[in-house]
């Protein structure tokens, strides 16, 4: 859409960021009169390179070099494990070069101009204004097939109780986590220092009950917060093909953290299937080596649920819990060590 | 009869500068390309393409 690219001329004379020319962070040719010529050398995202706004803004520029949002490296680390030495050098040329490090998130994408997801974006944030943050179109956008409009509500069921209370992503997401520290090339969102955690708000040993004091303390250190207090389906995706993307469906999984083997958790369908990279000429050798099911974290938190509300409902339902029945078909072998029954408890 | 000359002489020398001041002026306020095109709403509409769409590759 056309309005996407207005540039709000009322800014042109009062920010600093105009007062080298257009020119000088888009190249181009100024002096051209037709769209084709004024357009010619055209650097459509100059923040791709984050020395561009590193000229001025260093100290936020360089660190953002290493962190997640920039390198894509969660991408290569989520798949890697399945891969032979030789399929990861292929996997690298033909496939993380080419396809995932072109979602990386510059400066301009939360900046500036939402970024382009499947080749639309909604353009510029506010006629070209630099502002600090406008998550419904900046993070809603990456994030928006997964949790945000789970946190939104959009996605069925009752928007996350954070979201009702009038907060945003950047509420607990903090800049110091995304814009990278500068020394260390994270491989995964686990590995960020400063990444949210729900005891930085609500400490252990405080909730107001009695109740809600024995059942935190009871599962202290055996279950997450997500598996009690996640407030109804997430959404799932499924079988992606490399270039034909994936399907998606609601549902709601509790399992075993993947990452330490003794957490009860919520887990999250993994959408590569076994022949997911096949058209790059990778066939996956360790492709069991990890699960179809990773830990997740919906955006749809609930103080209250049927969880909180009864211990039946895991310890002796079992409802939602992975059983050998429930696991994917033809999936990964390692999926088998993610099942976990509760326990029936004596009335 | 030369005072008459001079004077003409000297009005079209100040009328010559005063219209090259002008228009240097006019085409100095002149706003550059992309300025132009991109803060007038009926350029932009009529120059816009949409974009072509491929397969998306995933839902984030």
């Amino acid at each position: 859409m056309y309005k996407g690219f207005m540039v709000d001329k009322s800014i042109l004379g009062k920010d600093i960021h105009f007062d080298e020319g257009c020119g000088s962070c888009h190249g181009g040719n100024e002096k051209g009169v037709t769209k084709e010529t004024a357009h010619r050398g055209l650097v459509t995202r100059p923040s791709n390179q984050a020395d561009t706004c590193g000229k001025c803004h260093e100290d936020i520029a360089k660190p953002f070099k290493t962190s997640l949002h920039f390198t894509t490296e969660g991408q290569r680390h989520g798949v890697s494990g399945r891969f032979s030495h030789k399929e990861l050098k292929t996997f690298n040329e033909k496939v993380f070069e080419k396809s995932c490090r072109t979602c990386h998130a510059s400066c301009g994408d939360c900046h500036v101009k939402a970024p382009v997801i499947g080749g639309i974006n909604t353009g510029l944030i506010r006629g070209h204004r630099f502002v600090r943050k406008d998550e419904g179109k900046t993070c809603a956008l990456c994030h928006g097939g997964r949790v945000y409009p789970e946190f939104t509500g959009e996605y069925g069921g009752n928007a996350d109780i954070h979201y009702q209370k009038g907060m945003i992503c950047v509420d607990c997401h903090k800049k110091e986590g995304f814009h990278g520290d500068g020394t260390t090339i994270l491989r995964t969102r686990k590995e960020v220092k400063e990444r949210p955690r729900c005891t930085h708000c609500h400490p252990p040993g405080e909730a107001k009950t009695e109740k809600a004091q024995v059942a935190h303390k009871t599962h202290s250190g055996k279950l997450s917060c997500y598996a009690c207090h996640a407030g109804g389906s997430y959404r799932n995706c499924y079988d992606c093909h490399l270039g034909k993307g994936a399907t998606a469906k609601p549902g709601f999984v509790l399992g075993l953290n993947p990452r330490d083997k003794k957490t009860v958790t919520t887990l999250r369908i993994i959408p590569t299937v076994r022949d997911t990279f096949a058209s790059a000429g990778i066939a996956m050798e360790g492709y069991d080596r990890l699960p179809n099911y990773w830990d997740a974290a919906p955006h749809n938190i609930k103080k209250r649920t049927e969880r909180t509300r009864s211990c039946d409902v895991c310890h002796e339902e079992k409802k939602d819990f992975l059983t050998k029945e429930l696991l994917l078909k033809n999936g990964s072998k390692a999926n088998e060590g993610l099942v976990y029954t509760p326990k029936s408890i004596a009335k | 009869m030369k005072t008459r000359l001079g004077l003409s002489l000297f009005a079209a020398v100040l009328i010559f500068f005063l219209c090259a001041g002008y228009l240097a002026r006019a085409l100095s306020s002149e706003s550059p390309g992309c300025v132009k095109c991109h803060t007038d709403e009926q350029i932009l509409k009529s120059l816009y393409t949409p974009p072509k769409l491929g397969p998306s590759e995933g839902e984030g």
